[in-house]
């Protein structure tokens, strides 16, 4: 009975983390930007949702699309506007988004307030499965996550412009030599990858809640994940994902829930010891 | 409207005259000097008797504190609104009107004391009402004797803040609570469980599911020994991080535990994802307090998965405690959009309660207001409100505050399970259980 609830609710665990690493990993491995405002995207999609849900009460399948639309665009403005202008300065891009990640949490509590903010279920009600019950919505993340991670496989593998970041990935001079726009590239990896945090975000907030300091939690596991997996590595990052997920969720139905946490930064601590690529990660 | 930092007018000048704009020169005329040394002597005794005596102030300054932000916080405000209101509309107190002033305590320990000190230092209030969280009022309790000021609490359970005032009473009699505290929480749980829950389903085994607030802390042993004594056996006892959002693996061992009925202490907690989480485990009937649920959006919040949770609502409900619980209800919906939140309740007695002792003692010395508040005795909205004079709680007992249990129906009506004086409806299970 344990085992089969730690195989499904790790397994959901999982994906959604798999959702927040992989567009970490992307940006990191092409534009090799260490995003910090990565979480806020996974906070201000769940907090637009919130507004055209369940305060503006717009139709489901138009709040989603402005919501995406609207982080898609941020995304693009501020790899436009704070990124590009010093993208080789790390320091630089690290305290930029910072201030960034800091801005839009000072933003969220001047217009929402700190208590947690959550909405009614897009599927609400639950269905029996291997002897338990599951909420729906969970259900729909997993498989909503499987498809996702598989369409961006497939845009990745398959099409010229997942070529195109490929080969930024790789060598962005070569790449320029190719005809490929590296800025473009840029832009686009990044509006990917905000997409898919938000995404994430999306699916949470209706079976949990959202707070203005919740961009955090996303930005730790994926740093986590992300080092466990190897950074660059989008296979790596969704293995490491999982692993994760299913290692916090046997650390609370086994041992406590306080524990939680632990086991990321463990993770973390552990992997720089014993091999610090990571699972899948070239050496830099 | 009060605005940002609540100062409404004019503060109130410490002398009842200007100071002269001659100030003492060492080198003045004899006759000059002890003009000056004359009006120095003539300031001290004014600046005895100055701000403290009810005719030389131009209003009485109530200082509220809250966590402005929070739902329970603006409960305190906008009910210590409407009394202060409603009280200078009547004449206000022997002819003074109050003057509110807001000190934000973002439900902060350390936020809580600075917004203490602004309201005493700068707003120079004369008593103070509301705080909300325990752990506030905690740290705060030692400033009251420092500055000499009464503060009236709303919203804070722990037990250990009266029995501070009972344990050192020259140090802590500052102190009072307008609120029913932890132990007495679990008295009235243990009462609603037994008479009304245990016989209709058969009841044997408990869990209790406590956030890890302090007041939780101090109420669940209570909880526990009255279980106990009347027959129930608990096999699931567990704290859970107030931050928690993900109870699926929690609820999931409670499912295990063999349990008949799960008893929640949930104050800080944001119950939303609780109630759906348990909703969508289908698990056993849920009930206990949930301060979260008591607001009427919680129905909508949770997609009415609330359905069958019975919740202890503190202090208020709409119902006749006393004839004037129904139009404050009714005028507080009115006037804010919302139906009140407990410490509403709570703080809009603690001000009429504060008012009528201002007006028998007629002085805003601390110690009479303190005579005050111990020797009142006001019908309010909770039925009456009188404290303790060894620990300055409230009175609770038949004719005073309690705790009414109120579950949520069929379409989000809700009734009035317990006490049997109050009762409108029977208990119902939940949809997965009929």
């Amino acid at each position: 009975m344990l085992a089969i609830q730690i195989l499904l609710y790790g397994a959901i665990l999982g994906s959604i983390y798999s959702l927040i690493a992989v567009g970490f990993t992307l940006i990191f491995g092409v534009a090799r930007v260490i995003n910090v405002a990565h979480g806020s995207y996974y906070m201000l999609g769940a907090y637009l949702i919130y507004t055209f849900y369940s305060i503006l009460r717009l139709p489901l399948s138009l709040t989603v699309l402005l919501t995406l639309a609207i982080i898609l665009a941020l995304a693009v403005v501020m790899d436009r506007v704070l990124i590009a202008p010093r993208r080789t300065q790390e320091p630089y891009v690290l305290i930029i988004t910072l201030a960034a990640a800091l801005f839009f949490q000072e933003l969220v509590y001047l217009f929402f307030g700190p208590q947690g903010k959550n909405i009614p279920s897009f599927l609400p009600g639950s269905i029996h499965l291997l002897g338990l019950n599951v909420g729906i919505q969970r259900v729909f993340i997993f498989i909503a996550s499987v498809f996702i991670l598989g369409a961006l496989w497939i845009f990745i593998e398959t099409t010229r412009m997942g070529k195109a970041i490929r080969a930024v990935a790789q060598d962005t001079v070569a790449a320029q030599l190719m005809g490929v726009n590296p800025e473009k590239i840029f832009a686009l990896t990044m509006a990917l990858s905000a997409g898919l945090s938000a995404i994430a975000g999306i699916f949470i907030v209706p079976t949990l809640t959202v707070t203005p300091t919740e961009w955090l939690f996303p930005l730790v596991k994926a740093f986590a994940i992300v080092i466990l997996g190897g950074l660059g590595s989008l296979g790596g990052s969704i293995l490491a994902a999982f692993i994760l997920g299913y290692a916090e969720t046997a650390v609370t139905f086994g041992i406590s829930s306080y524990l939680n946490e632990m086991v990321s930064l463990l993770i973390v601590v552990l992997t720089l010891l014993v091999k610090p690529t990571g699972l899948f990660g070239e050496a830099r | 409207m009060l605005g940002r930092d609540g100062r409404t007018g004019e503060r109130a000048p410490i002398l009842p005259f200007s100071p002269s704009p001659l100030l003492p020169c060492w080198d003045m005329k004899p006759i000059c000097s002890l003009s000056v040394l004359g009006f120095f002597l003539l300031l001290i005794p004014a600046k005895c008797w100055g701000a403290d005596d009810f005719n030389g102030v131009p209003a009485i300054k109530i200082g509220i504190l809250a966590p402005v932000q929070w739902e329970t916080g603006q409960g305190i405000l906008q009910a210590a609104q409407l009394a202060a209101e409603e009280i200078n509309a009547g004449g206000g107190i022997l002819g003074k009107n109050l003057e509110l002033f807001i000190g934000d305590t973002e439900a902060r320990p350390e936020k809580g004391i600075k917004a203490l000190q602004k309201l005493v230092l700068d707003d120079k209030v004369h008593a103070l009402v509301g705080v909300y969280s325990s752990g506030v009022a905690l740290a705060q309790i030692d400033y009251l004797s420092r500055y000499k000021i009464p503060l009236i609490g709303t919203g804070v359970a722990s037990p250990a803040l009266t029995e501070k005032v009972a344990k050192n009473y020259p140090r802590y009699k500052y102190f009072f609570r307008c609120m029913i505290s932890s132990d007495k929480i679990a008295r009235y749980m243990t009462s609603f469980i037994l008479e009304v829950v245990k016989p209709k389903l058969n009841l044997q085994k408990v869990a209790i599911l406590a956030e890890n607030a302090k007041w939780a802390y101090d109420l669940v042993p209570y909880l526990d020994e009255g279980l106990k004594e009347g027959g129930l056996e608990v096999v699931f006892k567990e704290h859970f991080d107030v931050e928690t959002k993900e109870f699926s693996s929690l609820l999931s061992k409670v499912g295990e535990s063999g349990a008949q009925y799960l008893i929640e202490v949930l104050g800080h907690t944001t119950s939303a994802p609780l109630v759906k989480q348990w909703a969508d485990l289908k698990l056993m009937p849920l009930g206990g307090m949930d301060v979260g649920s008591i607001e009427g959006v919680f129905w909508e919040k949770t997609g009415g998965a609330a359905l069958s949770e019975t919740v202890g609502h503190m202090g208020g409900f709409r119902t006749p405690l006393t004839p004037k619980t129904i139009p404050f209800f009714d005028t507080y919906t009115q006037k804010w959009g919302e139906t009140p939140h407990y410490t509403s309740y709570f703080t809009y007695d603690a001000l009429y309660a504060l008012a009528e002792a201002l007006k028998s003692v007629r002085s805003l010395e601390p110690d009479a207001i303190i005579k005050g508040l111990e020797e009142v005795s006001y019908t309010g909205v909770l039925g009456k409100i009188e404290f303790q004079k060894e620990d300055h709680d409230l009175k609770s007992g038949e004719g005073y505050p309690g705790v009414i249990f109120v579950q949520w129906q069929e379409g989000g009506k809700r009734e009035v399970l317990w006490p049997p004086s109050l009762k409108t409806g029977d208990l119902i299970l939940p949809p997965w259980q009929r």
